[in-house]
């Protein structure tokens, strides 16, 4: 069968997300799903995207994961006059030793957050390509190597979209989930009162999770066992998207892929060495949605990419025994 | 009603397509082989007859396994009856005597072919194109496919009939029948079509389909009274003369390369002449007849494969030439179709290297099968398919989007008394189905208990 992954591997990766959880928790009253698929794109070397109104908690969630892990953190504030150069660094000239030397823009860090994202101009957004992608910059012909583990939170305003660059189809392909926090209910909101009253929990937040450990789930998480017919319901999935009417574009291998991986992290942090098709529909939303462009026609009628792809998931056939 | 109109003329035409080089075939086998025995026309309702009730089949939305079971038992026993009746019509169907015949002619298969077995080859034959009419999509791509497959057919039918000096009666008329049917079929396909040039007939599509009819009548016609057997004739001795001309210009030149000079051996003074010996053929490899056999059919097979790929080519560029000269005197547009032949052969080759491996994947995919899912993990299966089929009585049918767990909910909502129950069934089940992970013998006892309990305390 080719899975080798021992369940005290699967215990220690399950006892870690439930500890790194449990700490986001102390800052994010509840959302501990959101939480969860957070930690999906981390267990999976992938990139989140949070995409919600003012005041959620977008932010705050980044900076909580950042901190719960002992990993170098750099924010970058995009606006609309920020350099791709601010980004990735630049050759500056040493007056002391005549040479040129390269200061490291803060994507040279484990977790970057990337805040309001859409605000700064795309050849901006485009710097971020290669080290998303690549795990390296290039900054005057010269390719340097970003650090492991490497994750970028990127947040994204829906609302008040004057004077912002939304962000092209290759950027958002990057992503490999893109998660919206919602508002809380009455309770939470009374919590969050509560915990914010004194000081902010944030401040006390102490990591969870040393970074080579985190690595060492990374790995891990490649050896989940995925069978062959989740395999297949995961590819009928993705190609869905690409017949469905209502879908300009569809969902790109990159995507198949990134479900594929996604997958294989929830089904970890749930505990289990091998993917259900649960784990497959939980995830399809979050990491179809962006990669997906639905037609005009099928936006004037009130349908969003998640409401194709959840209708889709209510028609493809889950790989299960069936009634005779 | 014009749509249906077009569907009956677009089959009857493929048909008549399939017809012509089918029925090319059945003579020449008759003629070769049966001696003439045969009734060739009356071998055709079996075809028919494949077409009508594979179609009543498709219809009937019968499953595809149910129809290749009826497909084999039909041909098998309509191809016998017609058998019975064409060479034994005079014994009684239960007399033997006929299948003793057709044991005697497999019996005699290294020695050729008996009318009994070239009719078993010909309904054979006719029966599976038959029922693979049925299934065919009546659309213009079917009906290129199906002239250049009929004319590359009737090519080599007509080349073995020349070249085995066999009268193949009605040759014309059937290359007419075959050509006119050919173009009446694919301008009838291409209307029917949503294309720009369609437009054009849209409203005239009888008397376009007339006017093209009577045209092809007059061409040919005209070709037949053009084209006489005499200057058919020439054209073979002037070809012929031309092939004398090189081979006589091969032989020039291998005269005037240096010859090796041979000395003749002279025998030493006093002996006599040395008896002839006969050659030690023991030594040598030989090679037994069998696999000569083998690799003469191998070698047929490749001869023809490459006839025929070098005939589908030809077909091809005729077409593609016709299409060129007739789309735009029709002011209308034509899609070029390059790349299509390459395409047709990667798809013939793909579809034999499938089937190939599909055989020989077989009894791997059976052992693998077998490896993959012990005993235990099969029951699993089975018994929560069982689960199944009881909530589904019980009036909770599983719907298919649903997974296991999504449908335990539901369950467990609609019976809470066995919430628990319920839920271990299924958490076994997952773990077996996707995580291939084997249950514990008292693991399996156990769920084997809690499956009954829920049968029984339900039946109460």
């Amino acid at each position: 069968m080719g899975r080798s992954l021992e369940p005290v591997d699967i215990t220690r990766i399950k006892e870690a997300a439930d500890r790194l959880v449990a700490n986001i928790n102390k800052v994010i009253v509840g959302k501990s799903e959101v939480i969860k698929l957070v930690l999906v794109a981390l267990f999976c070397e992938g990139h989140v995207f949070i995409e919600d109104v003012p005041g959620i908690g977008k932010t705050m969630l980044a900076k909580a994961t950042a901190k719960s892990l002992d990993c170098s953190f750099k924010r970058v504030q995009f606006t609309p006059d920020l350099l791709p150069s601010d980004v990735t660094g630049i050759y500056y000239f040493n007056q002391k030793n005549s040479e040129f030397e390269f200061r490291p823009g803060p994507i040279f860090a484990n977790i970057v957050l990337a805040d309001e994202i859409n605000r700064a101009t795309p050849r901006t957004q485009s710097c971020l390509l290669e080290g998303m992608q690549e795990r390296q910059v290039t900054v005057d012909v010269e390719t340097k190597l970003l650090p492991r583990p490497f994750m970028v939170i990127a947040t994204q305003n829906p609302v008040e979209l004057e004077g912002t660059f939304p962000l092209p189809e290759a950027q958002l392909d990057r992503f490999l989930l893109r998660v919206r926090l919602g508002y809380p209910d009455s309770g939470e909101e009374n919590a969050i009162l509560t915990r914010f009253q004194e000081e902010n929990p944030l401040d006390s937040l102490e990591p969870v999770i040393e970074a080579a450990e985190l690595i060492e789930f990374q790995k891990l998480c490649r050896r989940i066992y995925v069978e062959e017919s989740v395999r297949h319901y995961i590819i009928a999935i993705t190609q869905g998207t690409r017949e469905h009417k209502g879908i300009k574009l569809g969902a790109s291998p990159r995507a198949s892929l990134s479900l594929y991986l996604a997958s294989q992290a929830l089904a970890a942090i749930n505990g289990r060495n091998y993917v259900i098709p649960d784990d497959v529909k939980r995830l399809a939303v979050p990491v179809l949605a962006h990669r997906t462009i639905v037609k005009v026609e099928t936006g004037i009628r009130g349908h969003s990419a998640e409401t194709i792809i959840k209708e889709m998931l209510d028609k493809i056939p889950v790989p299960v025994e069936e009634t005779t | 009603m014009r749509a249906i109109g077009q569907k009956v003329v677009l089959t009857t035409a493929v048909m008549v397509l399939e017809g012509c080089w089918l029925y090319t075939l059945a003579y020449l086998l008759n003629v070769l082989m049966a001696k003439g025995k045969l009734n060739i026309p009356g071998l055709f309702p079996l075809y028919l007859l494949a077409f009508g009730t594979n179609w009543l089949w498709h219809w009937l939305g019968w499953p595809k396994i149910v129809r290749g079971i009826l497909n084999i038992a039909g041909g098998i026993i309509f191809t016998l009856l017609l058998l019975k009746m064409q060479l034994f019509g005079h014994l009684p169907l239960a007399d033997v005597m006929w299948l003793k015949a057709l044991g005697e002619a497999f019996a005699n298969i290294f020695y050729g072919l008996d009318p009994e077995l070239v009719l078993l080859v010909a309904g054979g034959i006719l029966w599976w194109f038959g029922q693979r009419m049925a299934s065919l999509p009546k659309e213009f791509a079917t009906t290129l496919r199906e002239f250049q497959l009929g004319l590359i057919f009737l090519l080599i039918l007509l080349f073995i009939a020349y070249g085995t000096g066999t009268q193949a009666s009605h040759t014309i008329l059937i290359v007419t029948v075959f050509f006119a049917t050919a173009l009446l079929s694919l301008s009838t396909a291409h209307a029917q079509e949503n294309t720009q040039s369609a437009a054009l007939y849209r409203g005239n599509w009888l008397g376009i389909l007339l006017m093209s009819i009577s045209g092809i009548v007059l061409l040919g016609l005209a070709i037949g009274s053009v084209i006489t057997p005499d200057l058919l004739r020439l054209v073979v001795s002037g070809l012929a003369w031309l092939w004398g001309q090189i081979v006589r210009g091969i032989i020039f030149i291998m005269s005037l390369l240096p010859q090796p000079d041979v000395i003749p051996e002279e025998a030493l003074p006093g002996a006599g002449a040395m008896p002839a010996q006969e050659p030690d053929y023991s030594k040598l490899l030989v090679i037994p007849e069998i696999v000569r056999k083998g690799l003469r059919f191998g070698w047929s097979v490749l001869m023809i494969g490459i006839l025929l790929v070098f005939l589908w080519r030809i077909a091809e560029q005729v077409f593609g030439w016709l299409r060129v000269r007739f789309g735009p005197a029709a002011n209308a547009e034509y899609e070029s179709l390059s790349g299509a032949f390459w395409a047709d052969i990667q798809s013939l080759c793909k579809r034999i290297l499938g089937w190939i491996l599909k055989i020989l994947k077989w009894p791997t995919l059976l052992r693998w099968q077998k490896r993959a899912e012990p005993k235990e993990i099969t029951s699993i299966r089975q018994l929560y398919q069982q689960l199944l089929h009881w909530a589904a009585k019980s009036g909770f049918p599983k719907p298919g989007f649903q997974t296991a767990y999504e449908y335990l909910d539901i369950l467990q909502a609609k019976m809470p008394a066995y919430r628990e129950t319920l839920q271990y069934v299924t958490n076994n089940y997952v773990r077996a189905r996707y995580g291939h992970v084997m249950p514990s013998v008292a693991e399996m006892e156990q769920l084997k208990q809690n499956w009954h309990y829920l049968k029984s305390q339900h039946l109460k």
